[in-house]
């Protein structure tokens, strides 16, 4: 076996940025109305979407930032951009594409997952989408994949507007509120009732550009019965300036539906990912997310889950690796509304040469939520003393009909575990990564083959490869 | 009335967290419903001391000089994500914080200073038994100093009619020093409208220990706060915590444990009933700070939900800075379940029996630790009359 050691997540294969200057247009910096009408204008807003976007700029004027966070005191929005458009509008084809656009996305290993693994893909450069694509034989059972500009000018345009930001309304936060402002790109997805997307589907955000700020909208509803895998994937070349991603992904689960939501995260390190992700289920749905976070200078990300419907179901299986200069705010939050709900947590976090890694969680059983199930399993791994780790779970139970229970545990790699290891002939180094590899299979093994490997890509093979 | 002419005080918000959360959870620290004025000053006679205890009183000022001599200094505060902004520093940490300082300070109470010198074992416990008349509203407060190899055994009771109705607030807050030990024992079994208080803050030197036992069974509104601080080698802390919560009434408590001598010791464990309309918030956290070397730290919660729409808030924090540590933390929260309940019928024992029996076992497994068996007694008597009815 090669020498091994425990290293810090290697980005160096998303490290690499595209000649801004050639064709690419960018609105200038700062938040004004005037550049929210710019946008709408320019994307052919409908009325209601245009007065949407105004009224969610007035909000965001008028909200704070969190004050139980990590500090984004370096995200000074007057520096952000927050549209970015590259010289190329979307095609249905790679080749189509411009060689620089189309060589980031053959490194990313997009075009050649579509070929070997995925149904359907979509992928975002800066602000807008520069490739959609949804194999025959999934677009004839019914299903809708397709960029969500398209979605909300097109024959959709009904739906869109009856589930836009309904879920997440832009006064849940104030980056909710600056999402709804100005968001651009993004994918919307329709199952049909009762059919079962056998291959998963995947969309991928890439931020090129310097400075900047990426509000992709992700709506995905999967009709009753229905099946469907969806992938993001995410990434960026570093910069010394600061980056914003302030996303939003709104997923409806409807009766006996099953969505499985998996994400690889892996912004560069000037990111700012303010991400917001929430899904509604209904009755006997289940929802799924596994969820990597890997990149970002700082995170907010907590999937939340409302199990709205009887007998409705939730897992979330995360990870995070924080790193020199990282301060990721990750978790989940679980609403429990309908009787028999039941929902299971299980996270596992590392913190490495300084960086600071927080679980954030909570699970809220609300009245109605008679004889409903919640489980939390959370797990960190301290790998020095610079770093910090904290876990902050909260519970709120409002009816004595419930059963909740809760399992927290911190600690180091055990010297027992590295001595039985090295016992057997294995370096201490090897034996470290080992454990570190082990702890974070419970995530690995969630994700499909390919993406494992990208995972892989992420820690097991920095740690394992060297 | 004099000094205690009513006055309505504004809403204190006491027990903040360390590391706070979404805002909207409305966990992150507990507001005071009741009114917090005061009426009553109460005379501490103590007919005999253990030997080699002396107590004396202070001022507010005094004890605050007092403490800033005689404590251990703290490390350089570590930045925690979403920290509680330290706008109020207190001097002493303590459980339920700077607004109950200044509400003991604007009182002009005096403090009851309790030493014992170095190498003496106080064979038998203090007791301090708070007897409250219906409508009595007080506050009392305590520094406890245990010299070197010292141990002590204080016992608190506060108690009145079951119906009175009133106020009781108590500070008490500990320094021990090398190889120190105290056991406190914090028992209230008061009437069912009164607004109970009780702040506590804790400094432990190298091999010090300190065991406390509290339990928290009568009162409509509960808040009991602890901040201990280990920052000696070898110190350990251990809280053994019970509470009842029936009707509407509501408990509020916030533990908070700072890990920072190498080796440093904590287990808590937290037992509670909650019924009808009851609330109750916990905030439990473990803090390993660097240098803590070869630390462990232990929370348990096992809450006993027994019917009605109660509202139950945990939040049981870890935070760390230290890779050489363990820390854990587990929590059951729910109903008797089914299984048990049908061994019990299968013996002949309905399902209201059966719930006053895990009653009297979760509280009593909290009791058996207190060393007075009069008091025991009374609790489990207490205990047996609030189910009963």
């Amino acid at each position: 076996m090669a020498d091994q050691e425990i290293r810090e997540v290697d980005r160096s294969l998303y490290d690499f940025k595209d000649d801004e200057s050639q064709g690419f247009f960018r609105m200038k910096e700062g938040l004004t109305r005037e550049i929210v009408e710019q946008i709408s204008q320019d994307k052919n807003d409908p009325a209601w979407m245009h007065d949407f976007r105004l009224k969610c700029l007035e909000l965001y004027n008028n909200m704070s930032v969190p004050n139980w966070g990590p500090s984004i005191d370096g995200l000074d929005m007057d520096h952000i951009s927050n549209y970015v458009r590259s010289k190329t509008d979307m095609k249905g084809s790679w080749n189509d594409l411009p060689d620089d656009i189309k060589n980031t996305f053959e490194k990313l290993g997009i075009p050649q997952a579509e070929r070997e693994s995925l149904a359907g893909v979509g992928a975002q450069y800066d602000s807008e989408l520069v490739y959609h694509n949804l194999q025959q034989e999934v677009a004839d059972q019914g299903v809708v994949y397709t960029g969500f500009e398209d979605a909300v000018n097109g024959e959709y345009s009904e739906m869109v507007k009856e589930y836009f930001m309904k879920l997440v309304p832009p006064t849940d936060h104030k980056f909710a509120a600056l999402h709804g402002a100005v968001w651009s790109g993004g994918s919307f997805v329709y199952v049909p009732k009762g059919v079962h997307v056998e291959v998963p589907l995947q969309s991928y955000f890439r931020l090129n550009a310097k400075g900047a700020g990426q509000f992709e909208h992700t709506l995905i509803i999967v009709d009753e019965g229905a099946d469907v895998h969806f992938i993001e994937g995410c990434s960026a070349p570093k910069y010394n300036t600061a980056n914003l991603h302030a996303g939003c992904v709104e997923l409806y689960v409807k009766k006996n539906a099953r969505l499985r939501y998996s994400t690889i995260e892996n912004w560069s390190k000037n990111m700012y990912n303010l991400n917001t992700k929430r899904a509604i289920v209904e009755e006997g749905g289940t929802m799924e997310w596994v969820s990597g976070s890997f990149g970002s200078h700082v995170s907010y990300l907590y999937p939340t889950t409302i199990l709205k419907g009887d007998g409705s179901h939730c897992e979330f299986t995360g990870i995070t690796f924080a790193g020199n200069g990282q301060n990721l705010d990750t978790g989940a939050k679980m609403i429990h509304i309908g009787r028999e709900t039941s929902s299971y947590i299980n996270t596992k976090s590392i913190s490495k040469d300084g960086g600071v890694s927080t679980y954030r969680s909570s699970i809220q059983i609300m009245p109605t939520a008679k004889k409903a199930k919640a489980s939390v399993d959370c797990a960190s791994l301290m790998l020095d003393d610079q770093s910090r780790s904290d876990t902050i779970p909260a519970m709120d139970i409002r009816t004595a009909d419930a059963d909740v229970g809760h399992e927290a545990k911190i600690g180091r790699i055990s010297d027992e575990a590295v001595f039985y290891l090295m016992s057997r002939g294995i370096s201490e180094s090897e034996a470290r990564a080992m454990i570190v590899s082990g702890f974070a299979d419970p995530v690995s093994k969630e994700l499909p083959l390919e993406y494992a490997a990208e995972m892989n890509n992420l820690i097991k093979l920095e740690m394992e490869g060297m | 009335m004099g000094k205690y002419e009513d006055k309505s005080v504004k809403k204190m918000q006491l027990g903040h967290i360390p590391a706070i959360t979404w805002n909207r959870l409305g966990m992150n620290a507990g507001t005071v419903e009741g009114d917090t004025s005061l009426n009553t000053h109460i005379e501490t006679k103590f007919e005999a001391l253990p030997e080699g205890v002396t107590v004396s009183e202070l001022s507010y000022a005094e004890a605050q000089k007092w403490l800033l001599a005689n404590a251990p200094k703290e490390e350089a505060e570590s930045v925690v994500a979403g920290k509680f902004p330290m706008y109020h520093p207190q001097k002493f940490a303590t459980g339920l914080g700077q607004e109950f300082d200044d509400y003991l300070k604007d009182s002009g109470e005096k403090i009851e200073l309790f030493e014992i010198g170095d190498g003496i074992t106080a064979r038998d416990a203090i007791r301090w038994d708070m007897d409250f008349r219906n409508k009595n509203k007080a506050i009392t407060g305590q520094l406890v100093h245990v010299g070197r190899n010292s141990s002590l055994t204080l016992i608190m009771s506060y108690r009145s009619d079951k119906e009175a109705e009133g106020l009781s607030a108590v500070s008490t807050k500990v320094v021990l020093e090398e190889g120190a030990k105290l056991t406190l024992v914090k028992v209230q079994l008061l009437g069912g409208g009164f607004l109970h208080m009780d702040d506590i803050g804790a400094a432990l030197r190298e091999d010090a220990s300190m065991q406390l036992v509290q339990l928290e069974l009568g009162g409509k509104e509960t808040f009991a706060g602890l901040q201990a601080e280990l920052v000696g080698r070898n110190a350990g802390f251990d809280a053994k915590v019970g509470y009842v919560a029936l009707e509407d009434h509501r408990v509020d408590i916030n533990y908070n444990v700072v890990q920072r001598g190498r080796k440093t010791n904590c287990e808590m464990t937290f037992d509670g009933v909650l019924q009808d309309a009851a609330a109750k918030r916990l905030s439990d956290t473990i803090d390993f700070r660097r240098g803590s070397r070869g630390s462990v730290g232990h929370e348990k919660e096992n809450v006993l939900l027994l019917g009605g729409d109660i509202i139950n808030q945990s939040l049981p924090v870890i935070l760390c800075e230290e890779e050489d540590m363990e820390g854990t933390h587990g929590a059951t929260i729910g109903q008797l379940d089914d299984d048990m309940l049908f061994y019990m019928a299968s013996r002949g024992i309905d399902e209201k029996t059966a719930q006053q029996i895990m009653v009297r076992a979760r509280l009593g497994a909290v009791a058996r630790e207190i060393p007075d068996e009069n008091l025991k007694t009374e609790i489990h008597d207490y205990i047996e009359e609030a189910f009963r009815a």
